[in-house]
């Protein structure tokens, strides 16, 4: 840098940001997994607090091995629904709806099962309790000249959302993997959400989806994003609750 | 707005501060998305850089009209070299690059504010939203993997992280020559 007072100035200005960088660091979130994981958390608690403003009872929370002890467990990998693990998950209730309607649970990093039968991961999953239930206490299910089927059936998710944390723009090979995957969900609602602007991935998203597929800059410090990521989410709960077909009986 | 030595004096500080923290990842991701771009944007090379024929197919060419094989004769090149792909020449001056010093450093300024802020705040609302003191991410098969969210170091951690955020968005500003 040269020694004019403007560039005094910048100097200035990058040894306050280096000296505020070590300030703002925390050590556990150094890894790109570490950030990941912690974006899928958010993106669950953006869905629960979503679903309580929809007319939810505040979620119960459960571990796979029942108990509700804290401190909540997450998965930082992908894993299967099952009766003994320590993963944490969100039960909503919807009982108190006039009429009752099924409840729900809210699992991260599970993996489910579309047309193909095979397992596809699913980042932040919304799904019948039924449908969790079945699989916790049985391993697979068996429908006369299918085959079997081992994870829980996609066509019994609410919303499958895949979580993007990145320091880029998502290159294409990774957002079509997750558009390939997601296109053998026979969910009733997909999300792709990404802390980037990632326009281009965007493009790719809504060309296969629709439009409101894809969730650009979901993080707290962009509130309009964050909002109309919410305002799908808000779409997809005030639909189950019209529906017929998911009232209790 | 900072000039193009400026901005690129500005980037290696920045890559060298983020360097000593740890974020050689987030620096990496930002380089490697510079390079995609800049490869797939090959076909603006002008034409006359693609006019050279290279050693294999030269020698496959010969081949197959039994004349004797040539050699690759591009300047500067050793013609006993293995064959290099166009993008191993490099051949994109730096004035020719799609992504000019200025836009290179507000890719990095946006990967640390991705990289460090964010998640600070993203913990804050999880802490909340969740009204829990700690969180624990883990995975059965990835111990090594595994780590603690405490609520405390979130509180200790997000003043610091909204100054880091308003000093990277100050010097934006600076880089693109607004008014701040």
């Amino acid at each position: 840098m040269s020694t004019s007072s403007t560039n005094s100035d910048l100097n200035d200005l990058l040894n306050s940001i280096q000296r505020t960088l070590g300030g703002a660091y925390i050590p556990p979130l150094n890894t790109r997994l570490a950030r990941w994981a912690l974006y899928e958390v958010y993106i669950f608690c953006l869905i629960l607090e979503e679903a309580v403003r929809r007319g939810a009872s505040p979620p119960i929370f459960r571990n796979g091995n029942g108990s509700p002890a804290p401190p909540y467990r997450f998965r930082t990998g992908p894993g299967r629904i099952s009766a003994n693990d320590p993963y944490t998950y969100a039960v909503l209730d919807f009982r108190r709806m006039s009429p009752p309607k099924l409840p729900m649970e809210v699992h991260i990093g599970i993996y489910v099962s579309g047309s193909s039968y095979e397992r596809t991961q699913s980042d932040v999953c919304v799904l019948f309790q039924e449908e969790a239930d079945f699989f916790r206490i049985r391993q697979a299910r068996r429908v006369l000249k299918k085959p079997l089927r081992w994870w829980p059936d996609a066509s019994k998710v609410l919303l499958t959302v895949e979580c993007k944390y990145l320091q880029r723009n998502l290159r294409a090979a990774v957002i079509n993997e997750a558009i390939g995957r997601y296109k053998g969900l026979s969910a009733a609602h997909h999300a792709f959400v990404t802390n980037t602007r990632s326009p281009a991935a965007g493009n790719r998203v809504v060309a296969c989806f629709s439009s409101d597929a894809w969730h650009k800059r979901v993080v707290p410090s962009s509130s309009d994003d964050e909002s109309q990521f919410l305002s799908m989410v808000k779409g997809v709960f005030k639909q189950y609750i019209i529906e017929m077909k998911n009232i209790a009986t | 707005m900072l000039s193009d030595e400026e901005c690129e004096a500005v980037y290696a500080f920045l890559a060298q501060t983020m360097k000593t923290s740890g974020l050689d990842d987030v620096i990496a991701e930002v380089e490697q998305e510079i390079q995609d771009l800049e490869s797939a944007s090959h076909a603006d090379i002008p034409p006359d850089l693609y006019k050279h024929d290279t050693a294999s197919s030269r020698r496959l060419k010969a081949k197959a009209k039994g004349r004797p094989q040539v050699q690759a004769s591009l300047p500067g090149l050793d013609a006993n070299l293995p064959m290099q792909g166009i993008e191993e020449l490099d051949p994109l001056m730096q004035r020719e690059r799609i992504y000019t010093p200025q836009r290179r450093v507000l890719m990095l300024i946006d990967a640390l504010e991705f990289a460090v802020v964010d998640p600070v705040e993203i913990g804050e609302v999880i802490t909340r939203s969740l009204k829990q003191d700690k969180i624990l991410f883990g995975d059965e098969s990835q111990d090594e993997h595994a780590f603690l969210l405490s609520a405390n170091d979130i509180a200790e951690h997000l003043e610091a992280a909204r100054s880091l955020r308003t000093l990277l968005e100050e010097l934006r500003q600076r880089i693109q020559g607004e008014r701040i």
